[in-house]
């Protein structure tokens, strides 16, 4: 079945990129609007703008569609600039009839005649604050299309080629670095409505801001990375002449969807909580070193204090002193915690403790990663008075870590082996006689006479048939000859024949094996 | 990740002083995503396979289609693979084929592309490079690229209807004139018995139908085998037409070797020249055989074997083999000139008990003073440079 394919320059999935791209900037500003009006509530407690979020949004909509109109009309700069301002002030001429909406068509009538005697009371405290919000909303939304719009061009003419895909990456890190910016602003701004700001006068209780709004921000952040990194692909595949898969587009939203809710999921169950700092878990993990090797010390040295007793007293030597009293172990006292902290239970310490190994093997990697990918910093490193040590010790420690595990595997192989050794013929190894065919009893039977006639001193020699064998057993066990010339046919017909072998022959075959053992046992083996 | 390690890092910062759970979420978050990128990204790649199939010999003029089959042999979906195969030039309009794809779980995508070959060799397909990367670009891309195949396309071989080689070799399968080869097994006639003629060659039916006695007469016949000789050394082809020289040789050969199997005679062939698949690079000697199979590896020798400056000067080369070759074997050697060192091995042949024909692809200055040379030594020659002088073979 051949996969549908199309050129670059189709419209399919630039269209769904587009759509989805968009949808993303206007919630992102969304939740960006959130905490902000989060943090004017903050300001002023009796004032809440949580309705506005909706307005918000369409004001970010707004502005992406219109950026990238702006952009299919291809207007020049002044007409451009006209269609831009005129969109503002209808938004912000909207926004005030949207709040009159919340407080009622009234207010507006009352309002009127005071904006005809004073215009400034127009733009009083509520409608300058959203009116202000409402600009930054649609400025930073429209910075958005336009990172995304060139990013998506079409295939330009080779000439341009070099100086076009320079501004793609260019327009991709600009839209990481809008996106992280904002978001560090939102962390603050999250981490200031969660704090106590009485120091700078402001005595309002801390607001808990939600952590989906910044986390879908980040989200959906992520989510447009991923989208402007497709465009740029597609940008290089449509320069490089290749083929697309129609469905890319939409799949790759999908998996892109997709794997940041597996992360996002994997992520909400790391522990983000720790009771100790990273110093109380190190010195609570030595004391408890420390705690083990006393113990450990002392039990041997007790072990030898026994043993010597028990030698002098063999020697008849008996010691006046009196006996040694028993030394308790002295316990290992609890780590010096700070004033006015209580104990701590030894969950809380594990949770904490994992906590910072997850979190500091997370850091590490991350820098080393980072040092493995400037040369430059790593060369830096190397020079530095204390690396080389630190780089031997580090070798030394992993190499004897190293070789402690391979000491490890190799005894523990070493013991496997000798317990399979000692195997061998060991009489632990059950076989179930009853279980075997008629016909693998019968050849059970007769290798159990090669074995036990071996063993009295009758072996088989390698170059002999049975009926050879059968000779030299009937000349020394002439009173079990039946038995034997018995048994070696009943093997004969089952090892070589293909007719079916009966249970009753092989009944009497274990009886004749019966009686040539008992011989067996009778006889003495040869010198 | 470079981009983001800074933001990362004052986030672990932050994280650590203000003991704040969204800050240190978030962190977990980023870093975590692009670790699930990267491991993402190695694994689609492991779990790729591909395969080609096709028909991997042709003749010229046929066209190949190539069916690609890519697979996710995993459960985890490929984002976008990119498949790069590169093709030789002188099979495809395009130097390579390429795609971008997506692959669900346990999918399969199949393609084809067309190769057009239009000069015999032996040609790599491929190799298949595929690279893929994250979905948000925060890693650099990972690649690998699969093993090539190849394609054999056979030299043009022009159909011969007559081709008069001689031969010494006795109670064959081909009708002869000489009398010295007659065939038992082939009764073309009867006579009357005169006296001499052996009881044996009596045909008793026919002496009793016909009331007196009738010998039967024996249509002569004779094997050919024939062994071909190629030269391909370049010191004995004038420089100016080597290489249209050389690959003329090829057609010639290919040609003779069809017609002498398609007459169900052995042909077997020797090859002066360099064989890029093997480690010495000497073409291998193929013995005189019958049959289409052998045929065929006589012309998937003949389609890879190139011009060298390393090869043995023929008339060596020719005494070299000699000794290897039975009584009555046809040489038809294919070279670019004559000297009298050739001159002279191919009397030696003669006088071993073989027979030979020498072709001159390579126009020779003075060719007639070269005939009466070599038809003195009782062999034949031709002068063929290019495929309309075959022509004397096909009335």
């Amino acid at each position: 079945m051949s996969q549908d394919v199309q050129p670059a320059s189709s419209s399919v999935n630039e269209r769904l990129s587009a759509v989805v791209s968009s949808g993303i900037v206007a919630v992102m500003m969304t939740c960006a609007a959130i905490v902000v009006l989060h943090l004017g509530q903050r300001l002023v407690p009796t004032w809440n703008g949580a309705y506005l979020a909706g307005a918000f949004f369409l004001v970010a909509l707004e502005s992406v569609i219109s950026t990238r109109l702006g952009h299919k009309l291809e207007l020049s700069v002044w007409p451009w600039a006209a269609y831009r301002a005129t969109e503002l002030i209808l938004l912000l001429a909207a926004l005030k009839l949207f709040l009159y909406t919340h407080s009622g068509l009234a207010q507006l009538l009352a309002d009127l005649p005071r904006w005809q005697q004073d215009l400034n009371t127009f733009f009083e405290g509520e409608y300058l604050f959203a009116g202000v919000l409402l600009i930054l909303c649609w400025v930073e939304s429209w910075m958005f299309a336009q990172t995304l719009l060139e990013m998506e061009s079409p295939a330009i003419p080779l000439e341009r080629e070099a100086l076009m895909e320079g501004g793609r990456q260019a327009a991709r890190r600009r839209l990481a670095s809008h996106v992280f910016i904002l978001g560090a602003v939102l962390v603050m701004a999250a981490g200031i409505l969660r704090s106590n700001l009485n120091l700078v006068g402001i005595t309002s209780p801390a607001l808990q801001v939600s952590l989906v709004t910044v986390l879908l921000y980040f989200v959906l952040g992520l989510i447009l990375l991923s989208q402007g990194h497709l465009a740029v692909l597609r940008a290089v595949w449509s320069l490089e002449q290749v083929e697309i898969s129609r469905n890319m587009a939409l799949r790759w939203t999908m998996y892109s969807i997709a794997m940041l809710l597996v992360v996002g999921l994997a992520v909400s169950l790391l522990p983000t909580r720790y009771s100790l700092g990273l110093l109380g878990v190190l010195s609570y993990l030595i004391n408890a070193i420390m705690f083990a090797a006393f113990y450990c010390i002392m039990f041997f040295t007790t072990l030898l204090a026994v043993l010597w007793a028990w030698l002098t007293s063999l020697l008849g030597i008996r010691e006046q002193t009196p006996p040694v009293p028993s030394v308790a172990p002295t316990a290992i006292p609890p780590q010096a915690m700070p004033p006015a902290v209580a104990p701590v239970p030894w969950l809380d310490a594990l949770k904490s403790l994992f906590f910072w190994a997850v979190f500091l093997g997370v850091l590490g990697y991350s820098l080393y990663y980072y040092a493995s990918q400037r040369k430059e910093v790593m060369a830096l490193l190397r020079r530095l008075p204390f690396w080389r040590w630190l780089a031997r010790g580090w070798r030394a420690l992993w190499s004897s870590v190293k070789g402690l595990n391979q000491s490890l595997v190799s005894a523990v192989q070493a013991g496997l082996r000798r317990l399979r050794a000692t195997g061998g013929d060991a009489p632990w190894q059950y076989l179930n006689v009853r279980r075997l065919s008629p016909r693998e009893r019968v050849r059970f039977f007769y290798l159990a006479l090669l074995r036990r006639a071996g063993e009295s001193g009758l072996p088989r020699r390698p170059d002999e048939t049975p009926y050879e064998y059968e000779s030299d057993l009937a000349v020394a066990l002439p009173e079990a000859d039946p038995e034997v010339a018995a048994l070696t046919d009943a093997y004969i017909e089952a090892r070589y024949s293909q007719h079916a072998i009966s249970a009753h022959l092989a009944g009497t075959v274990r009886k004749q094996w019966e009686r040539l053992r008992r011989a067996l046992r009778q006889r003495q083996p040869k010198a | 990740m470079q981009d983001y390690l800074p933001f990362l890092f004052i986030l672990a910062l932050l994280a650590v002083f203000l003991r704040d759970d969204t800050i240190l979420t978030l962190f977990y978050l980023l870093t975590g995503v692009y670790f699930a990128g990267r491991w993402w990204r190695d694994r689609s790649l492991k779990a790729v396979s591909f395969k080609r199939q096709y028909e991997d010999r042709a003749f010229l003029g046929e066209a190949v289609v190539v069916r690609l089959e890519v697979a996710n042999t995993a459960w985890l979906p490929v984002v976008w693979l990119r498949l790069h195969d590169s093709l030789p030039v002188e099979l495809a309009a395009h130097r390579f084929f390429q795609r971008v794809v997506t692959l669900g779980p346990h999918e399969r995508q199949h393609f084809e592309y067309a190769l057009h070959p239009y000069k015999r060799g032996y040609y790599r397909i491929g190799p298949l490079m595929l690279s893929t990367g994250d979905v948000l670009g925060l890693s650099e891309e990972a690649d690998c690229q699969g093993a090539p195949d190849f394609l054999t396309v056979y030299p043009q071989i022009v159909p011969l209807t007559s081709l008069n080689l001689p031969s010494r070799a006795p109670l064959g399968t081909l009708r002869h004139t000489q009398p010295i080869f007659e065939d038992p097994t082939r009764v073309m006639g009867k006579r009357d018995y005169v006296s001499g003629d052996s009881l044996r060659r009596v045909d008793w039916k026919a002496t009793a139908a016909a009331g007196r006695l009738q010998v039967k007469l024996f249509e002569p016949s004779i094997a050919l085998e024939t062994l071909i000789f190629l030269n391909l050394n370049s010191e004995d082809y004038d420089s100016r037409s080597r290489y249209d020289a050389t690959e003329f040789a090829i057609v010639v050969a290919a040609s003779v070797a069809a017609w002498v199997a398609g007459k169900k005679q052995s042909v077997g062939m020797l090859v002066n020249g360099a064989d890029p698949l093997d480690e010495n690079r000497r073409p291998p000697a193929l013995p005189a055989r019958k049959g289409r199979h052998h045929l065929m590896r006589l012309l998937d020798v003949l389609a890879r074997v190139q011009l060298t400056e390393q090869a043995l000067p023929l008339p060596q080369r020719l005494r070299q083999e000699l000794v290897n070759l039975p009584w009555g074997t046809t040489l038809v050697i294919i070279t670019g000139m004559a000297d009298e060192a050739l001159l002279e091995a191919l009397f030696q042949a003669r006088r071993a008990g073989l027979e030979a024909v020498l072709i001159l692809t390579s126009p020779v200055p003075g060719f007639e003073r070269v005939r009466e040379r070599v038809e003195h030594f009782g062999f034949q020659v031709y002068e063929l440079t290019k495929v309309p002088d075959l022509d004397i073979w096909r009335r």
